[in-house]
């Protein structure tokens, strides 16, 4: 059945036999013949707009000869197609191409196909833009255009899958970006050999520079103001069709924890808000699992007011807290997962059976202590404080080690762990800039737009973590 | 693009690799040696130390910023140095053990009376094969972090207000010692300092510029004022012989600390000096790392550390109690300390020598 391509059916001259045999057995591959003229067009039904085809193909053709039809072709938007290979990779693209004495013109009829650009569901704002990028390439670089109109915004157009060619376009602002960092880039995705690519975040698993740590090394949002403030931080961004998340790097930790929000908010405001999620980042590495620690080896560090209450919740619970913490974290994920899964109208239901479940009937069986379940859902809530999913995520699964780690050398096992997560952070380097940034290597400015949001006339300078060759963002005064 | 080392996280490191145990037996050993207001005496010694730092400057800039081993390796023959740098990273990881058992069995007055040390101490050494197996740059950064971690133990201070008082303090400076003002006594309370000399095994990775060593005097500066924020508070919060017969006063002032939701803050703040007992024993494994390096230079890294780790689990095991190694700690640092002093003193001459050389050299051929 097969047809085995050689070199010559590739890059030969675009023969009909040879584009047909190219696409044998495809039942969406259509040929029409015009009569008058000889000539032949070769698309593919779904892919082309019904419009463009009347306009471009039956209306100039139908009735035109030769002469005229060849006169049709020189002219623009027809190009010429230099062999088969150029013309199977149009009629991939959405174009028809017209074959005329073994010579090959390819038209585009492509047609904008998938959902129009609405909200981001992963990532919600109350103030702000509410537009959110989409699964079509084209649609997310016009709305980044509409962004920042400069022609400096340049786009580098590639491909990623060997099979699959999907398009990536990258995205940088020529003068802000550092050159070293975008030919790093466009190395190491012109590195990767793969069969094809589906998403964003499958994309930068494949470039990042520790493909072994637990934590997210590209930053990616579904957000074009997100996007566009990255690239005038000097940084750059990729869109990858078919995805509506979009990367950008170079990424370090504290980015994670930053929302475009706190921008539109005051900045005593937007300070308190991150402020708020670096808490709640401590929290959620660490409440548990301190709790298991304290109640397994420390019991002389709750305060005696405190210990007649703890005492009492633990001694109806037949397992020690290690088992007791574990036990709740699972049961905590199993419904967070089951929740995502989960039609939003069935959703609801997991989270009243599960608040029931667990937040009453699990103490009086005697399963787990009130005062874990409290630990447990603070730990999950503030889990969610963090804005990007994939870090919160990271951050679940460490959450165990610590829980283990504590449940079997308490304050010292917490801090060992604590220990080895930042000895990992330390040598996570991402376009070979720190990970760690601002704090190693340390550079205060940066400070000021990490861990609070700094009022806008301290805000001078951009992000030293890409290296921008222009430094100086605005010149307000207070 | 190749890092350097700038002057902020280098004094960062030099704080991070002079904090170890000493410094919560510092009182107790001020008290002990060198008597009443014994905290004045960490002037003198930091002053001395300072010198000794300023010896590394002058090594440096005569030395034109190469390693410790070029300089060597360049009057002395590979062959005769082998036995000598084997013996000397040998006592650096054996130290470097010393230090991270010495802190676990200490940590067991406090918890885990019954766990066995060796059980914890093999965690400890996973978490410093974790940091020694990574590049220097790296080290550099997780000691950042270790360092805001450890500093901030400081900002627990205003806590002792309350029980601090000034009366405790005398008019008589360096009175009331078991045996009199002794070389050996004030020796005892300088080995608090032990552990800048990495500096040395840095130099090829320094900036080329004079801000870095401003940076370790800023780092020392900030370690002596740490070292008599721990002694005031000591002295004022327990009587002059409370602090003579606590062996680790510091810890037992923490326990005062009392919070809304937590009390007995020693078993937590006392385990942050974890991170400072990591980058000790970190540092001295990477000492005699990259001194066996000059031995052995085609092993790949991953094993030479491996095989650190391995020695530096076996030394720690040997020790099985805290007076143990108490005893070979300060044996240790004692060599240290000389070491500290000898390595710039031997390796100045050497630059200059090699320097004038290499002028000639440039001369002949120019």
């Amino acid at each position: 059945m097969g047809h085995v391509q050689t070199e010559e059916d590739l890059f030969g001259k675009p023969t009909v036999k040879r584009i047909e045999g190219l696409f044998q057995d495809c039942a969406d591959f259509e040929r029409r013949d015009y009569e008058p003229s000889g000539i032949s067009v070769f698309y593919l039904v779904c892919i082309v707009g019904n419009d463009s085809l009347m306009r471009d193909i039956v209306l100039p053709f139908s009735d035109a000869g030769k002469e005229e039809a060849l006169a049709i072709l020189r002219r623009p938007p027809y190009r010429l197609a230099e062999n088969a290979r150029d013309c199977m990779n149009g009629i991939l693209e959405g174009c028809a191409a017209i074959l005329l004495n073994d010579q090959a013109w390819l038209i585009d009829l492509s047609e904008q196909l998938g959902r129009n650009i609405e909200q981001s569901e992963t990532e919600t704002v109350i103030a702000g833009p509410h537009d959110g990028f989409v699964e079509n390439i084209f649609m997310n670089i016009a709305v980044m255009r509409k962004r920042i109109r400069s022609p400096r915004l340049k786009t580098l157009l590639l491909s990623v899958g060997e099979i699959s060619r999907t398009p990536l376009m990258i995205l940088y602002i020529d003068g802000l970006v550092n050159p070293d960092n975008l030919n790093r880039l466009v190395q190491r995705i012109e590195n990767i050999e793969i069969d094809a690519v589906f998403e964003t975040n499958m994309l930068v698993q494949f470039i990042d520079e520790n493909p072994n740590s637990v934590f997210p090394q590209f930053m990616t949002t579904e957000r074009p103001d997100a996007a566009a403030s990255k690239l005038l931080g000097g940084k750059i961004i990729g869109i990858l069709e078919g995805s509506p998340s979009v990367f950008s790097c170079p990424t370090a930790f504290f980015d994670f924890f930053t929302s475009p929000d706190d921008y539109y908010q005051r900045w005593l405001l937007g300070s308190a808000l991150r402020l708020l999620r670096i808490i709640g980042f401590l929290i959620t590495i660490g409440f548990t699992a301190f709790y298991v620690s304290v109640t397994t080896f420390h019991y002389e560090m709750i305060p005696h007011t405190m210990l007649l209450n703890l005492t009492e919740s633990r001694s109806k619970v037949p397992f020690p807290p290690l088992f007791e913490a574990l036990l709740m974290e699972t049961t905590i994920e199993l419904l967070r997962e089951a929740g995502a899964r989960l039609p939003t109208k069935i959703g609801q239901t997991i989270g009243i059976v599960g608040g029931i479940v667990i937040g009453q009937a699990a103490v009086q069986a005697g399963f787990t202590s009130n005062i874990l379940i409290i630990a447990v859902a603070t730990s999950a809530i503030a889990s969610f404080v963090i804005p990007s999913y994939v870090m919160s995520a990271s951050l679940r699964l460490i959450r165990f080690g610590l829980i283990i780690l504590a449940g079997m050398y308490g304050n010292l096992g917490l801090l060992m762990g604590i220990g080895l997560i930042i000895i990992q952070l330390s040598g996570i380097t991402n376009l070979g800039a720190s990970y760690l940034t601002p704090i190693a290597p340390a550079s205060f400015k940066d400070m000021l737009d990490t861990f609070v949001r700094g009022p806008f006339w301290a805000l001078t300078k951009r992000p030293t973590i890409s290296r921008s060759p222009n430094k100086t963002r605005q010149k307000m005064r207070k | 693009m190749k890092e350097k080392l700038n002057g902020f996280h280098v004094a960062l490191l030099v704080y991070m690799c002079e904090v170890d145990v000493t410094v919560f037996s510092l009182p107790h050993v001020l008290a002990k040696n060198i008597g009443t207001n014994g905290w004045v005496a960490i002037f003198l010694l930091s002053a001395v130390f300072a010198f000794n730092i300023f010896l590394y400057q002058i090594l440096f800039r005569v030395g034109e910023g190469r390693s410790a081993f070029e300089l060597l390796e360049g009057v002395i023959p590979k062959g005769i140095l082998a036995p000598f740098y084997l013996t000397l990273s040998i006592f650096w990881i054996a130290l470097g053990a010393v230090v991270g058992k010495n802190f676990i069995l200490l940590y067991q007055i406090l918890a885990f009376q019954t766990t066995s040390p060796e059980m914890i101490f093999l965690l400890f050494c996973l978490i410093v094969y974790a940091l020694l197996s990574k590049d220097i740059y790296s080290i550099v950064k997780a000691i950042t972090i270790f360092f805001l971690l450890t500093c901030s133990m400081n900002l627990l201070v205003p806590f002792f207000f309350d029980n601090w008082s000034l009366v405790r303090f005398t008019t008589s400076f360096f009175q009331g010692t078991e045996s009199g003002q002794t070389i050996h006594g004030w020796l005892e309370a300088s080995l608090v300092f032990v552990g800048f000399e990495f500096i040395l095994f840095l130099f090829p990775n320094f900036e080329r510029r004079q801000k870095v060593f401003k940076g370790i005097y800023i780092g020392h500066a900030f370690f002596t004022f740490a070292l008599l924020l721990v002694a005031i508070v000591s002295f004022g919060f327990f009587s002059f012989q409370e602090v003579q017969a606590l062996p680790y006063p510091v810890i037992n002032t923490m326990e005062y600390i009392e919070l809304p939701f937590i009390n007995r803050l020693e078993n937590l703040i006392f385990t942050f000096f974890l991170f400072a007992n990591i980058v000790s024993t970190v540092t001295f494994g990477y000492m005699g790392q990259v001194t066996l390096k000059r031995i052995v230079p085609k092993l790949p890294d991953k094993v030479l550390v491996f095989a650190i780790i391995l020695l530096v689990f076996a030394v720690g095991c040997f020790f099985r109690i805290l007076r143990q190694t108490e005893a070979w700690l300060e044996r240790g640092f004692y060599i240290e300390m000389a070491l500290a002093f000898a390595m710039p003193i031997v390796l100045i001459p050497i630059a200059m020598v090699l320097k004038r050389k290499g002028k000639a050299a440039a001369h002949e051929s120019g």
